[in-house]
């Protein structure tokens, strides 16, 4: 048993207590923390429980054979290029962003996505030559979908998935830079999904039609409604246009379009239920979905292969060792290189298939996405809420509050401080009284008092920065007379009466001797007031209206409006937090040394 | 000063007045406001409550029907009344939750402030990080709780459940008997850096001589702090439980906030007086049942308060 001897036992204990206590920091200090760590979550990540930053998808939306390169493109943003024999990484480059998309030409790839915009990336070398910035502007971002891309002649043209959303952006091939947008006839509920060029016409898949421009005076030419019976948010992609015959392909089958007729000729499943993509060689048809790799004839339905040897499960995040011979079940992608098949999938996934009844013989692994943290949530806040309002609303009622509270309680503290006249006994009870009376039994008199003022003389108090800055001063006051109170009276007497055996009156003592000394109590009191301003909501709830509204009813609406949003809810809440917490901070010495005057007065 | 007997009221009233002038003056814009923000409610909100004052006669300002008690027997009373339903509930949940807040926070002040009277290195920048939960918005620490005692995907029950293990289910913290704690923590969290200010900046005030003498005497730690500082602070933490029970009788911004983010009902464990006030009055536009109870639940504060001040006042002279 060790001997310890009183000081080591003092030591020890204080010790113990200081980690307690630094330990209990931490745990006070978490909610605050996890309120600005989720500001920064992807809504997902959110929803489904996910603690941590979640990896954005690496799924291979498509790929490109050029000679001996391959080139992939991931939904992270990212374009690989790999050796096609050797089947070695060449190079890469990543632009993080989200619905990324892209379009292949000679020299160039074009990748638009709906975070950043359009880029120009030169072929071999992988260099961003041009950037143009995304032309929908002020749309929360989480709204907006698949961007869509195509380049022809010396234009590239540009759309974004959005609901009521119906232009087509067109640039200037050489430098990016936004020539002209042209708007489409179409309803409301109409999403643009995809761009393809033949001949000298521009094809624009919607979910409800097929669009056909002229390419280069984009002048609409023809319009082929899709029917009932098609899968609204399925419309992937226009495949293929063969003689006088459009393949367009949905989620649940090929719909052949006769471009004469321009109608919806037949649709065609093949036994598939979802199809991820297709290829087409001659008669030969190649469909990958989710429950593997299918090959019939285009035509006859003839079943040539069924293979269901991709089927794998892989998890999120995880790299699986290239040599390994399995690609993942949800095959997004495929082409065809000489007698081999490329398939690319979910997570990353290429594998190279020679033998389509064995497995892959070889599989390539792309880059883990990049870690979603969503700095674009604040900006979205922005964009889905008037909150600038809000912010410059609570600034200015509470701003001003703090302003008129404060010179009227520092007069009347000073007087009930220094002057014993009659009356300023009740005058201090009457403060204190204040206090007890719960808030709503002030305001419903107000509220209907207000009311009644609106109907009898047409002056509309309820609604304004002036009737709800005048409610809070009044409110406020009390509770600042009481906490100057002590700060004034620790304020000696002595040299008030010098001033006076000088020769000023009352108010030059005031003016001139006593406020200059208060003047660390009346801030300490004012910011405590801007803080509790800040803080109202009751008031603020049922006596303000859409153009005054403060930050807390603006947070109540939002929530009304779009439920679970909770990256937005703790951006708003950060956002409503941070500017008291900085003003605390840097004053944080006039506030305790003016709250606690009261004390330490004894 | 001036033998004011037998002087007339006018003169008197002229004799002060000319002396008080400058305090007067001081006063006086804070008495207006006063009056008209403060005494002209009240004295109507008083009256409201006698009245039959609903979405019907609301245009009719005072003029709306008197009915006497009727809306006090309401509340109280009538089981028939939609405004009974519940008042019970929001009754026991504000008397449970408004002295548990008080104890909770007071407590955990004076704990903290007695391992910050200690002297160590960064103890200023503590402090003021352990004031930070304070400074946080009441609407603020209603929403994000909300969202942390979330029954799936709150980090409380991932906490306690996926990592700790404490738990074999995740519990529903919003709904049920759990809310009256989904309440009481985050209040106790909001307002304790307050208490611990306070009572903080009293034990640096008492005098060092006492502890000296009393670890001359032999006595332990538990013994000085109950003997010492308890008593010494007596005054701070008086002041702090009666206005810690008056605020949290009061609370509504953190309970409202909490429950579906200001737009849902807290439940039979989660309704407070103030909510519960708050939603007969303005979402079911029965104004005078409204005032009726809040003049109620101002009598009974009445009454706590001057039982408090009595015993106050032996400790201290308030004013």
């Amino acid at each position: 048993m060790f001997k310890i001897n009183y000081y080591q036992k003092e030591k020890l204990l204080r010790n113990f207590f200081l980690v307690l206590m630094f330990a209990f920091l931490i745990i006070n200090s978490f909610p605050i923390f996890w309120m600005m760590f989720s500001s920064f979550k992807n809504n997902n990540d959110i929803l489904s429980g996910k603690v941590g930053f979640s990896r954005a998808k690496n799924d291979v939306i498509g790929m490109e054979i050029a000679g001996k390169d391959l080139y992939a493109f991931s939904q992270d943003g990212g374009i690989a290029k790999y050796d096609v024999d050797s089947k070695r990484s060449i190079g890469g480059v990543k632009i993080n962003g989200r619905d990324v998309n892209y379009y292949i030409d000679q020299d160039y790839i074009y990748l638009a996505n709906s975070t950043k915009g359009l880029y120009k990336i030169d072929r071999r070398s992988l260099i961003v030559k041009a950037k143009a910035s995304n032309p929908v502007t002020g749309v929360d971002t989480n709204r907006l979908g698949n961007t869509s891309i195509i380049a022809y002649d010396d234009l590239v043209v540009f759309t974004i998935e959005l609901e009521g959303m119906n232009k087509i952006f067109i640039y200037d091939k050489k430098d990016l830079t936004l020539k002209r947008t042209v708007r489409l006839n179409t309803e409301h509920s109409s999403f643009i999904r995809s761009l393809y060029v033949d001949g000298d016409k521009l094809y624009i898949g919607t979910n409800k039609y097929i669009l056909v421009f002229n390419k280069s005076t984009f002048i609409e030419e023809k319009r082929i409604d899709l029917g009932e019976n098609y899968y609204p948010a399925g419309v992937q992609k226009i495949k293929q246009i063969k003689g006088n015959e459009l393949i367009l392909l949905v989620q649940n089958g090929l719909y052949f379009i006769n471009l004469n007729k321009a109608e919806v000729e037949r649709r065609k499943d093949y036994g598939v239920n979802l199809f991820e993509d297709i290829l087409i060689e001659g008669e030969k048809l190649f469909i990958v979905s989710p429950t593997g790799l299918r090959i019939v004839n285009m035509n006859t339905e003839k079943l040539y292969l069924d293979s269901n040897n991709l089927v794998r499960e892989l998890k999120d995040g995880v790299i699986v060792d290239p040599k390994s011979n399995y690609t993942s079940g949800e095959a997004t992608n495929l082409i065809a290189n000489g007698d081999e098949l490329i398939i690319g999938s979910s997570y990353g996934r290429i594998s190279f298939m020679k033998d389509l009844k064995a497995k892959p013989y070889y599989s390539l692994q792309l880059p883990l996405g990049h870690r979603l943290v969503m700095v674009e949530n604040y900006a979205d806040l922005w964009k889905n809420i008037d909150f600038g309002l809000y912010l410059r609303n609570s600034i200015i009622i509470s701003g001003f509050t703090m302003l008129f509270a404060m010179i009227l309680a520092t007069l009347a503290s000073y007087a009930l401080v220094r002057f014993n006249f009659p009356g300023n006994k009740a005058f201090g009870v009457s403060i204190l009284a204040t206090q007890m009376i719960p808030q709503i039994m002030y305001l419903i008199p107000i509220f209907i008092m207000f009311k009644w003022i609106s109907d009898v003389s047409g002056v509309s108090i309820q609604g304004t920065h002036g009737g709800l800055t005048f409610i809070y001063t009044a409110f406020f006051v009390p509770f600042s007379i009481w906490i100057l109170r002590s700060f004034f009276a620790s304020i000696p007497v002595e040299l008030e009466e010098s001033a006076r055996v000088d020769g000023c009156n009352a108010f030059q003592v005031f003016w001139k001797i006593t406020l200059p000394l208060a003047i660390p109590g009346i801030v300490a009191t004012g910011i405590y007031i801007f803080l509790q301003a800040w803080d109202e909501l009751m008031f603020a709830w049922i006596l303000t209206d859409s153009d005054t509204l403060t930050i807390p009813i603006g947070i109540r609406l939002f929530v009304g409006n779009y439920q679970n949003r909770y990256d937005l809810m703790m951006a708003a809440a950060t956002v409503a937090t941070l500017p008291v917490l900085l003003l605390f901070f840097l004053l944080q010495k006039h506030i305790v040394k003016g709250l606690t005057a009261g004390a330490v007065k004894g | 000063m001036l033998n004011t007997t037998g002087m007339s009221f006018w003169v008197k009233s002229k004799y002060y007045y000319n002396k008080y002038k400058i305090a007067y003056y001081f006063i006086l814009p804070t008495m207006i406001a006063m009056i008209l923000m403060h005494l002209f409610p009240i004295v109507q909100g008083l009256y409201m409550s006698f009245l039959r004052l609903n979405n019907f006669t609301l245009n009719q300002y005072l003029g709306a029907p008197f009915v006497g008690f009727d809306n006090f027997y309401d509340v109280m009373f009538n089981p028939s009344s939609p405004m009974r339903i519940g008042i019970y509930d929001a009754v026991r949940n504000t008397i449970i939750y408004s002295f548990l807040v008080t104890i909770g926070q007071t407590a955990v002040g004076m704990i903290v402030a007695l391992m910050l009277s200690n002297e160590f290195k960064g103890r200023g920048l503590v402090r003021t990080l352990f004031m930070f939960s304070w400074i946080v918005p009441t609407y603020v620490t209603g929403i994000l709780w909300g969202f942390m005692f979330q029954q799936s995907i709150g980090i409380i029950n991932i906490i306690l459940v996926d990592w700790l293990h404490l738990l074999a289910q995740k519990p529903f913290w919003l709904v049920g008997v759990n809310s009256i704690w989904a309440i009481i923590i985050p209040t106790i969290w909001r307002f304790w850096p307050f208490s611990m200010l306070m009572l903080l900046a009293g034990i640096q005030n008492v005098p060092q001589s006492l502890y000296d003498a009393a670890k001359i005497d032999g006595a332990g730690k538990w013994k000085t702090f109950w003997k010492i500082t308890w008593p010494m602070l007596s005054p701070v933490w008086m002041i702090l439980v009666l206005f810690g029970m008056i605020y949290n009788t009061y609370s509504f911004n953190i309970v409202i906030m909490m429950f579906g983010n200001g737009a849902g009902f807290p439940g039979k464990w989660g309704d407070l007086m103030m909510t519960n006030i708050f939603r007969n009055s303005f979402m079911r536009w029965d104004f005078g049942a409204g005032a009726a109870t809040s003049v109620l639940l101002l009598l009974v504060m009445i009454v706590i308060v001057n039982f408090w001040y009595k015993h106050y006042k032996k400790t201290e002279e308030i004013f």
